[in-house]
């Protein structure tokens, strides 16, 4: 179902994409590729640029220079919601649900950009309205099962618990049908319960043939779902691989951990 | 679930159904027959108002701006050009979508309280102009005297009590037209820009798009309004849609309940009939309305349908342990 061969063009491609906030170099030209069908995540010590990359790819932030293409087209200077109808979906860090409306319409309203009716078709009910509307909440529900949210529907996302949020917030995603969803730490602020329940949620999206691009802190789960790694620090790509690689790069530990000083060479060992 | 055809289909049909019964009641009295023309074209402007700031929370305080131009155009339509209802109806709707789409534009790139103050100013202009261009509106003096409407060919309006059929009619519409509106993907786009405009970019809505809809859906409704209050009323003077009836109209949406069509329906009748019995008080009724409207904001932020239905599920859900 998801053969991935080397010679397929990447799914999302940057090419040295840089963001400068005044002075600062939030991004300093990236160059990385999303194979098809492939779980890569984005890891770096806080202020290190994964969100920021993110915000661009998703059309929150214009690069200062520097190119996104998502399956062969450039995309850097699409609005966000256009970005979205070509197939790119994400959550956010800080969970951005609608907070006045329910859980349903939270996760009906990701699937905007794939319906049609205008303001005459819907407000006379034309032909295909409700049929639209009838498909539209049955994927929301189709979507709120398949992240494994349990709970009251018609309730004001505001209500619920944190855990529950973030899967609202990936079934809002999902609906959007996108080829490529964008998770911006999918677990923070989850219990350990809750993160070892997301990570099968995760997989089963690379089964469903779409393409994942995370960032997270919790190492295990890093460790344990992602396919290829890219290590952020200070704005510049420091490392990319497989899972192994990044885990035993000297580079990689030193951002994290800090370089070890040889005068305590044997205190440390 | 899907769409409630059967409940919709109800609401219209007891509207339909009241509104032919009180005038056979109340035939012989024209103030009553008045107080419901007033109602439904009350309810017909918070509507308008209800869905660009209840559900697309963008503040409009200048929605007497556009009932002005509605009341306006339809005036001198009907003085100069033509008395044929239909015609009137689409001249004011066309005036005020455009006008409702310029003042949009300009509210675009501006975030919460700036919107209110553009919306301010809009109506205030509006109001300037019609003192000021005499030729035209008369200023202060009005345009009076103002003929029934032709429904279709040579058969006029005959009285209030027509009147009352062709306004409870187009009310029933529009808030059908609302209705359906704001429980599909354009509600949903509305209620997404007010609760948080990024992630409504992010999740694929349009922004500024959705919210020029809502500036001109709120405007056309306004203009409507406007219309069958002229036919109502007979007369139209620059202040009838100042300052004070934009406040009101926000108090009839934030009484009856913020974001929900049917709350507005509610507030509009309530302080409809409420002005009437307020009547004595003069201009003090203001200084009620103002006090009502802080009491309202802080304690029952969702408006007298939403605490009504909390009650009701409160109830049934007793009723059913």
């Amino acid at each position: 179902m998801n053969s991935r061969h080397m010679s397929e063009p990447p799914i999302l491609e940057t090419k040295d994409l840089s963001m400068h906030f005044g002075g600062l170099k939030a991004l300093d030209k990236i160059n990385f590729q999303v194979a098809r069908g492939c779980i890569k995540a984005i890891i770096g010590p806080n202020g290190s640029g994964k969100t920021t990359l993110f915000n661009i790819i998703t059309g929150a932030h214009q690069p200062s220079s520097g190119r996104v293409s998502f399956e062969g087209a450039d995309i850097t200077s699409l609005p966000g919601f256009k970005i979205v109808s070509s197939g790119i979906a994400r959550t956010f860090q800080n969970i951005r649900l609608f907070p006045q409306m329910t859980v349903l319409a939270n996760v009906m309203v990701g699937n905007h950009s794939r319906m049609k009716g205008g303001l005459w078709a819907s407000g006379v009910r034309w032909r295909g309205i409700s049929a639209e509307e009838q498909r539209c909440e049955e994927k929301a529900i189709r979507m709120l099962e398949l992240v494994g949210f349990t709970g009251d529907l018609k309730m004001k996302s505001s209500g619920l618990p944190y855990g529950s949020q973030r899967l609202v917030e990936l079934a809002r995603a999902l609906s959007a049908e996108p080829r490529l969803i964008v998770l911006d730490e999918p677990t923070a602020g989850m219990n350990t319960t809750e993160t070892m329940a997301m990570l099968p949620t995760i997989r089963k999206l690379r089964d469903l043939g779409i393409t994942v691009l995370l960032i997270e802190h919790n190492m295990r789960l890093v460790m344990g779902v992602a396919e290829s790694i890219m290590v952020l620090n200070g704005g510049q790509k420091i490392a990319e691989g497989s899972p192994e690689e990044i885990w035993n790069d000297q580079r990689v530990v030193e951002a994290y951990l800090g370089k070890r000083d040889p005068r305590y060479k044997v205190a440390c060992s | 679930m899907g769409i409630p055809y059967k409940k919709l289909l109800l609401y219209g049909l007891t509207a339909l159904v009241i509104s032919y019964l009180i005038p056979t009641f109340f035939l012989k009295n024209k103030y009553y027959i008045n107080l419901l023309n007033l109602i439904g074209i009350y309810i017909i402007i918070t509507t308008g108002l209800n869905i660009i700031t209840g559900y697309c929370g963008q503040i409009n305080i200048g929605q007497g701006g556009f009932c002005a131009i509605g009341a306006y155009t339809t005036a001198l339509f009907t003085l100069h050009i033509t008395t044929s209802l239909p015609v009137l109806l689409v001249a004011s709707i066309v005036v005020t979508g455009l006008v409702g789409l310029l003042v949009g534009i300009s509210c675009l790139r501006l975030a919460g309280t700036y919107i209110a103050m553009t919306t301010l100013g809009f109506g205030a202009i509006v109001e300037v102009i019609l003192f000021g261009w005499e030729k035209l509106t008369r200023g202060s003096d009005g345009l009076r005297d103002i003929p029934y409407p032709k429904i279709v060919g040579s058969l006029a309006l005959g009285g209030e009590e027509d009147l009352l059929y062709v306004i409870s009619l187009i009310t029933i519409v529009l808030l059908l037209f609302a209705y359906n509106v704001v429980n599909s993907r354009l509600g949903r786009a509305f209620m997404a820009i007010r609760d948080d405009q990024l992630a409504a970019n992010l999740s694929g809505i349009n922004v500024p798009r959705y919210k020029l809809y809502a500036f001109i859906m709120c405007a056309c409704y306004g203009g409507i309004g406007g219309c069958l209050y002229l036919f109502s009323a007979k007369c139209i003077f620059p202040e009838v849609f100042g300052l004070d009836f934009s406040i009101l109209s926000l108090m009839m949406m934030v009484l009856g309940g913020m974001g929900s069509i049917m709350g507005g329906v509610l507030g509009a009748a309530l302080l409809t009939v409420s002005f009437e019995l307020l009547r004595p008080l003069k201009e003090y009724q203001m200084v009620v309305y103002g006090i009502l409207i802080v009491i309202i904001a802080i304690f029952i932020p969702k408006g007298l349908l939403g605490v009504g239905m909390d009650a009701f599920s409160f109830v049934t859900r007793r009723l059913q342990k």
